[in-house]
């Protein structure tokens, strides 16, 4: 293999990756807080990019340097995806809370499929962007919004471009102050707290609900600042996609230890790299990526059944 | 068993006599077999979750094993051609040893870990069986293969496939019922209600988890061959996707988890609901399909199951037909 | 201070407390024994809002507390530190003291630095995760912890429990010693003869109902009592009661 072509299979790995972080960095708070594979949170990440979709066809602002439209839709799609995640905690997972976990993760995916559903009928909307809403499930192009120029200069071998520093320049500066919010904030304490010892987190006289309401709201912002950098990065959406996102986030989520932020980030990076390698390093290796994926995975938690980061948790007797 | 499940039982075996007295575009007794297939694997899922509390998402993957093996030691194209019968003992074994290979490993791993895995399965054989096209025949799938073989019966007829995979799930929820009550029932789900208490009574957890995706192995590949045969295909390798693995544990849920009789009855429900009812309901509409996507009875499959699982859930936890404590 | 009239509660279809009566003046120390499973744990959670109470009535500073929840209660002065300590082990010392004060929006440095002086070791700790500590230490932690929710009264359930013999007279003390500062003391113990002589009032609670109540002086010299809880004899007592 040369070197040009391990560098560009790295950086489409780790770019890859850190849009999997984001929407991992869902997954494991809501675990970390609440016990439950939030199922429906992949599914989330596509009516993100439905909603960016959507408006990126009613305003008609795009081509290259669209900037500000971008800059427009990382603020109205997590507004709408937090709101979405903060009702289906609300009215679908916190009436069975108390329940055994079965039920609640039953409820989770069945949340899943209603929102396939709802991304179903929103490609169905007589939109052009949506080809007229004559094919609801088929996939609607994205138009770009930022241009495809080699920012190393057109005749370099490796290939960095502007959506690569956006991915970047979004989701580093994310995963940060996430990390310091948890860490250093006296709501991050809060919601550690909650976490180990909802009970005794109430007689701290935290209101638990709040903050469990407060980790949802978060994961489903990720998932649509998530959603747009899709939209930006990959310049398609369809209604299934949802699901193989959840698949890759929630097996760096497990990869890295779930409950564990930085192990989410590590575990987005190393899906990332891993279906990255497989496509670009592998010959016909594009038809086992995710065959590599749940390879890693099981041989993680066969050897390291907590993950990569994760805590060794010892069970009560 | 109380005489409402009698008064069922009955109903369902005057189906066909029923579809007598109807137009063809209503009869349903032909599409009922593939609600009895749901209903088999659906039992897997009983044992492995219900009973031995291990979350099964992977369902589709042991109907795929099934399925594929099924296909392959019966089409024309290969040299085995064993029939019908064979291959479906064939797709039985195929799939308990896959149940018992993915059990060893992962028998330690609980919940949720084990939840990804037979998650990540699902996925894993999708790409094996679209990838190894000299086998496969890669995104066709098999085709040809013999259909469901009842001796004495005219060949063409619908109803001795209906009898014979109604007979086939009778006989398997008749096996679990007793199975429940043995000594290996009972270990199992002491070990789902407490581990450590069950091992101090001499259970082997372990083994008792690779015997409950062992019986859950062989019983979705069981469904599998009989799916195969059915359509006398393998079938596109996409058919075995997670969302057949969550129809397939969806109807295990609402029927209510660990009871045989309520996969039948989820079975019923769900599978009769998206096979058979919304099938009818499309061929009902006839060949105006609306390019309007909501007009299409078929659109709305996944928002009635996703609202079917979450009310459920929240209104009767248990199921339908909830399994008596103790 | 807080007034609990014929209260039923316990968890969904048992009822642990079959009509409990108990109060708490201004100022006391009461505690309140009981064998295993009498129900004092249930009681103090249902004083928290941690189960629902079935029926009667909980009124804490003349407001009736059915329907303000668990976090609200402790906002409003009634703490308690539960059985078991239940501090978050893998939080440093300082968050759990943070955490502590969570419901207030004033300077908190001067409850923080009366917290180190009742107990310094909690000083020199500050930056280590709760687990490290042992299991006097965690005690002291939890006490000082629920100290910086400022509690009107302070709900103690059984900080004996599991700790050195050395530690047990130390967190006692100090329990002596807040409620010399006007601290009002609702005490759970095992430790019967422990918590008779720091306090002044005391119940005896027994399969979820009061079976017995007065001073300490007068529970311990109670034939009941002794025989049941102070080891039969009943010839040492323990140190003066103080305040």
């Amino acid at each position: 293999m040369t070197w040009e072509l391990l560098a560009s299979i790295l950086i489409i790995g780790l770019t890859n990756g850190l849009i999997i972080s984001l929407v991992a960095l869902g997954y494991t708070m809501v675990y970390g807080i609440v016990e439950l594979i939030n199922f429906a949170h992949g599914d989330l990440v596509m009516l993100g990019s439905f909603l960016a979709l959507t408006c990126i066809a009613l305003s008609g602002v795009h081509g290259d340097g669209s900037w500000l439209t971008i800059g427009a839709l990382l603020v109205v799609v997590p507004i709408f995806t937090a709101a979405v995640n903060w009702a289906v905690e609300r009215f679908a997972y916190r009436p069975i809370r108390s329940a055994p976990k079965l039920t609640v993760l039953v409820t989770a995916i069945g949340v899943s499929f209603v929102f396939v559903n709802l991304g179903l009928f929103w490609g169905g909307l007589p939109l052009d962007a949506f080809g007229g809403g004559r094919a609801a499930a088929a996939a609607k192009d994205v138009p770009e919004l930022i241009g495809y120029a080699n920012l190393l200069g057109a005749g370099c071998p490796i290939r960095i471009t502007a959506k690569e520093i956006l991915v970047v320049g979004i989701t580093v500066p994310l995963l940060l102050g996430l990390t310091w919010f948890v860490r250093c904030t006296r709501l991050g304490t809060a919601m550690r707290a909650v976490a180990q010892d909802p009970v005794a987190a109430r007689l701290m006289g935290i209101d638990v609900d709040r903050i469990i309401s407060t980790t949802f709201v978060i994961g489903g912002a990720l998932a649509g600042v998530a959603a747009v950098i899709w939209c930006v990065f990959n310049n398609t959406v369809f209604f299934t996609m949802g699901f193989r996102i959840g698949i890759d986030a929630f097996t760096a989520a497990v990869l890295g230890g779930i409950g564990n932020l930085p192990g989410a980030v590590l575990g987005g990076l190393l899906i990332g790299l891993v279906r990255a390698l497989c496509e670009g390093a592998i010959d016909g290796g594009g038809q086992w990526v995710n065959t590599a994926v749940f390879a890693v995975l099981i041989a993680v938690l066969v050897f390291r059944p907590t993950g990569l980061l994760g805590a060794r948790v010892r069970e009560k007797v | 068993m109380k005489p409402l499940w009698w008064i069922g039982l009955v109903a369902l075996l005057a189906v066909p006599l029923l579809d007598l007295l109807l137009p063809a575009s209503w009869q349903i007794a032909g599409a009922m077999p593939k609600v009895f297939v749901f209903a088999i694997a659906a039992l897997g899922v009983t044992v492995a979750t219900g009973w031995g509390g291990l979350l099964h998402l992977g369902s589709a993957a042991f109907l795929a094993i099934g399925a594929y093996t099924y296909a392959v030691l019966t089409a024309p194209v290969f040299p085995f051609a064993i029939g019908f019968w064979p291959g479906l003992g064939a797709a039985l074994v195929a799939g308990a040893v896959t149940g018992v290979l993915l059990g060893l490993p992962t028998a330690r791993l609980r919940g949720d870990y084990l939840a990804i895995v037979t998650l990540g399965l699902g996925e894993i054989i999708q790409d094996v069986m679209r990838n190894l096209e000299p086998i496969t025949k890669g995104a066709q799938g098999l085709s040809s293969l013999p259909g469901p073989a009842v001796p004495f019966a005219p060949p063409d007829a619908g109803w001795p496939g209906f009898y014979l995979y109604l007979g086939l799930l009778l006989a398997v929820v008749a096996l679990l019922s007793r199975m429940r009550r043995s000594r290996l029932g009972r270990a199992m789900v002491a070990v789902r209600e407490d581990e450590i208490a069950a091992r101090c009574c001499a259970v082997d957890a372990g083994r008792t988890a690779v015997v409950a995706m062992a019986v859950a192995g062989a019983l979705g590949a069981l469904a599998g061959g009989l799916w195969a045969a059915l359509y006398h295909s393998s079938n596109d390798p996409s058919t075995y996707d997670f969302s057949m693995s969550i129809m397939i544990l969806g109807i295990a849920i609402i029927g209510g988890l660990g009871s045989p009789i309520g996969a039948l009855v989820g079975a019923l429900l769900l599978g009769g609901f998206s096979l058979v009812v919304l099938d009818r309901l499309a061929t009902a509409m006839g060949g105006s399909v609306s390019d309007n996507v909501l007009m299409q009875p078929n659109n709305w499959k996944f928002l009635v199951y996703g609202l079917a699982l979450i009310l459920v859930m929240r209104l009767r936890p248990g199921g339908l037909c909830e399994e008596p404590k103790g | 201070m807080l007034e609990v009239t014929a209260l039923r509660a316990g968890y969904r279809p048992i009822e642990v407390l079959h009509g409990v009566d108990l109060h708490v003046a201004a100022g006391e120390i009461v505690c309140l024994l009981g064998a295993n499973g009498a129900g004092k744990s249930t009681l103090l959670r249902a004083l928290s809002g941690l189960i629902p109470t079935i029926a009667g009535t909980i009124r804490f500073l003349a407001t009736d507390l059915a329907g303000v929840p668990a976090h609200a209660r402790t906002a409003r002065g009634l703490v308690q530190v539960p059985e078991g300590r239940r501090i978050f082990s893998r939080l440093t010392v300082a968050e759990n003291l943070t955490l502590g004060a969570w419901t207030r929006t004033d300077d908190t440095s001067a409850d923080f630095d009366r917290v180190f002086t009742l107990f310094p070791v909690l000083a020199e700790r500050r930056r280590q995760a709760g687990g490290t500590l042992s299991g006097g230490e965690q005690q002291m932690l939890a006490i000082g912890r629920a100290l910086l929710a400022r509690p009107k009264i302070l709900l103690l359930d059984e900080p004996s429990m599991g700790i050195a013999p050395l530690l047990v007279e130390r967190i006692l003390s100090a329990i002596a010693e807040l409620n010399r500062g006007g601290l009002t003391i609702l005490l759970v113990e095992q430790n019967a003869e422990a918590a008779l002589a720091i306090a002044h009032r005391g119940y005896v609670l027994e399969t979820g109902a009061i079976a017995l109540s007065g001073t300490a002086a007068e529970l311990r010299a109670d034939p009941r009592v002794r025989a049941a809880y102070l080891g039969g004899s009943g010839k040492k007592d323990g140190p003066e009661k103080t305040g």
